[in-house]
């Protein structure tokens, strides 16, 4: 046996089991430090999240900041004049500076810059104002989305709010306390004792005239840079995403041959009408429609946004959920459904009595013939066998709601002028005065009948235990946060 | 016996140095693997407290949230939570901010919320937030 082949063997032996052990030991770390970096993560995320949840907080106050007065600021003595000329493009918010719609803007959140930043968008939606807020702390970066909208009304008993104190003709049925409309601005400070007065909160039109005018803007803007084009039909699923932010001229989603399925949170623009036929779905689009809209046979709208400039007809058993302002008139027929607490409203402005013309689903008054010259009292018609579980608002000139027998709905009817009510309301009305539709008809007459003074209604309006958690516009009532979106 | 011991001398087993470098390696790795494993502990361990202790602040925060529904303004707080068997402090501090404007009808405040360890207060998580009110909350 030669020995000599042993010289220094054992040292081998000892490298080759260090390297085998630090190896091994080495995954173990490795093992450890992937298994606890979500977890050691965990508080810069959490951080970021916060960022963003603050500036939605803070993009609210400066929502609500009244306007500085530039000019009255400006100082050219100061050492800092002219600064921001050369200094960083984005804008540093700090105090009572108005935030302005579609403008990503750094907002400053805490008394010290150490946990981290935030931008702040603030957008209106028709009926809503949506503020998207970016947290970042660190590496970290959290979205959040707030819907603002308004509460109007915190006790179910009261069912009607009329301009007078007469009571209700025709044989209606009133299942709860009828309240006359008051200014809240006008009422006596409540003393001890005391029942304080019901009071339902009046639309802020200042801030409807500021969502209109942002609306109207940006038609005007793309109008002045498009020519029109013709209908573009979509009749395949493949060829939605080819439908551009901006359409110019009408759209038409076809769903008569193969079924339609549009879902994406985006805003589209459509220079013209826009018309739904067929078995379309569509989720979460925004719709800003300088024509009309025109939904028919079963198609499905859920979550969805519309602005448009003309009239918006729901008819022929389609489904409608989500908000949307129209100013001229709303139309909504045929067995046609809306859903999951919508707002709807009609804003319109004086027009001068037009000749006679039904439209789709608008029945002619009863004795009226077409040809002959009226002048509508109504912006908003429900009618045959609607079923309707949101919030309808008419406000303007016109701004009549007229509901039909079969119609039934859940939420509230508010009009700043006159309700022809023959349905089922379950929740509260909200009007100047009841109307038959007789009279409905006679003062649409030109010239018109004079108004009788009196109210009168047919149909029914019962308490819903639920109607405080119905949303309203943004420009009604206590204003809230009336929907989160953490952490996307 | 004199063949026998031209035959026995240093052919066999290591010399010194061998010996010497074979314990030194075996030192060194030793200590590496020794103190990687504590590493390793360690960053379990501050993982678990780290979680522990955003989990509590997570709580804190929707209870701060909750005030927000009430109309209600918090007032400073500090207690304690035992998490699998250790013991967590957790502080709510209101920490007044002169940048807030107040010329709104939204009002909101900068809370600061600290959770750590209630023996070693060296691992402990810091956050900062703003919580909004609307209308005139009560104290």
């Amino acid at each position: 046996m030669d020995f000599r082949n042993e010289h220094g063997s054992s040292l081998t032996i000892v490298l080759i089991f260090s390297v085998f052990a630090l190896i091994t030991t080495s995954t173990y770390l490795i093992s450890q430090w992937t298994i606890a970096r979500p977890g050691l993560l965990a508080p810069s995320s959490f951080q970021a999240l916060l960022n963003a949840r603050s500036g939605i907080w803070k993009a609210m106050e400066l929502m609500n900041a009244p306007p500085v007065d530039t000019l009255a600021h400006i100082n050219t003595l100061n050492a800092n004049f002219n600064d921001s000329l050369f200094g960083k493009q984005s804008k540093n918010l700090n105090d009572s500076v108005a935030l302005p719609p579609d403008d990503t803007t750094d907002v400053s959140l805490f008394s010290t810059d150490s946990f981290g930043t935030c931008k702040a968008l603030f957008t209106y939606m028709p009926c809503f104002k949506s503020i998207t807020s970016n947290g970042f702390f660190r590496s970290q970066s959290k979205t959040v989305s707030a819907t603002l909208g308004g509460i109007l009304h915190d006790s179910p008993d009261t069912v009607c709010f009329l301009g007078n104190k007469l009571p209700p003709e025709g044989g209606g049925i009133i299942d709860g306390k009828v309240a006359m409309l008051q200014d809240s601005n006008s009422l006596p400070p409540p003393s001890a004792g005391k029942a304080v007065p019901v009071v339902i909160p009046e639309m802020r039109i200042t801030d409807l005239v500021k969502a209109v005018s942002y609306f109207k803007a940006k038609f005007s803007s793309t109008n002045d840079s498009l020519f029109q084009n013709t209908v573009l039909t979509i009749q395949d699923n493949d060829k939605l995403s080819s439908i551009k932010d901006i359409v110019n001229g009408p759209l038409l989603l076809d769903g008569s041959h193969h079924d339609l399925f549009w879902k994406e949170k985006r805003r589209v623009m459509i220079m013209g009408d826009l018309q739904i036929t067929g078995t379309v779905t569509v989720e979460n689009i925004e719709f800003l429609v300088s024509g009309e809209v025109k939904l028919f046979d079963d198609c499905v709208f859920k979550n969805v946004s519309i602005f448009c400039s003309k009239t918006l007809t729901i008819t022929d058993k389609s489904v409608f959920s989500g908000n949307a302002v129209s100013l001229t008139q709303i139309s909504i027929n045929k067995r046609a459904r809306i859903d999951n607490k919508s707002v709807l409203v009609a804003y319109t402005e004086s027009k001068p009595a037009q000749l006679l013309q039904p439209a789709q689903g608008q029945q002619i008054p009863q004795q009226s013939q077409a040809g002959q010259q009226i002048k509508l009292l109504c912006s908003v018609f429900l009618t045959q066998d609607v079923r309707c579980d949101g919030t309808i608002i008419a406000y303007g000139d016109p701004s009549g709601i007229k509901t039909d027998r079969n119609v039934i709905v859940r939420g509230s009817l508010w009009s700043s002028s006159m309700i022809c009510n023959e349905g089922a309301i379950y929740g509260f009305i909200r009007c100047k005065e009841l109307i038959s539709a007789t009279e409905l008809d006679a003062r649409q007459k030109v010239p018109p009948a004079p108004a009788s003074g009196k109210n009168f209604m047919t149909g029914s309006v019962r308490r819903l235990e639920t109607i405080a958690d119905y949303p309203y516009p943004f420009f009604m009532g206590k204003p809230s946060i009336i929907r989160w979106e953490d952490g996307m | 016996m004199a063949c026998d011991m031209k035959h026995f001398p240093t052919q066999t087993g290591m010399t010194i140095l061998e010996s010497l470098i074979a314990i030194l390696i075996l030192g060194i790795t030793t200590t590496a693997i020794t103190s990687l494993i504590v590493t390793g502990d360690m960053i379990a361990g501050r993982r678990t407290t780290v979680y522990a202790a955003t989990t509590l602040a997570k709580s804190e925060i929707e209870r701060l949230r909750a005030y927000e529904k009430a109309l209600v303004l918090p007032k400073d707080t500090i207690y304690d939570e035992i998490v699998n068997g250790i013991e967590y402090e957790v502080k709510r501090t209101w920490v007044p901010n002169d940048t807030i404007s107040m010329n709104s009808s939204v009002l909101h405040r900068e809370y600061s919320i600290s959770v750590g360890r209630k023996i070693n207060q060296s691992v402990s998580v810091n956050f900062r937030t703003l919580q909004g009110y609307y209308g005139e909350p009560t104290q």
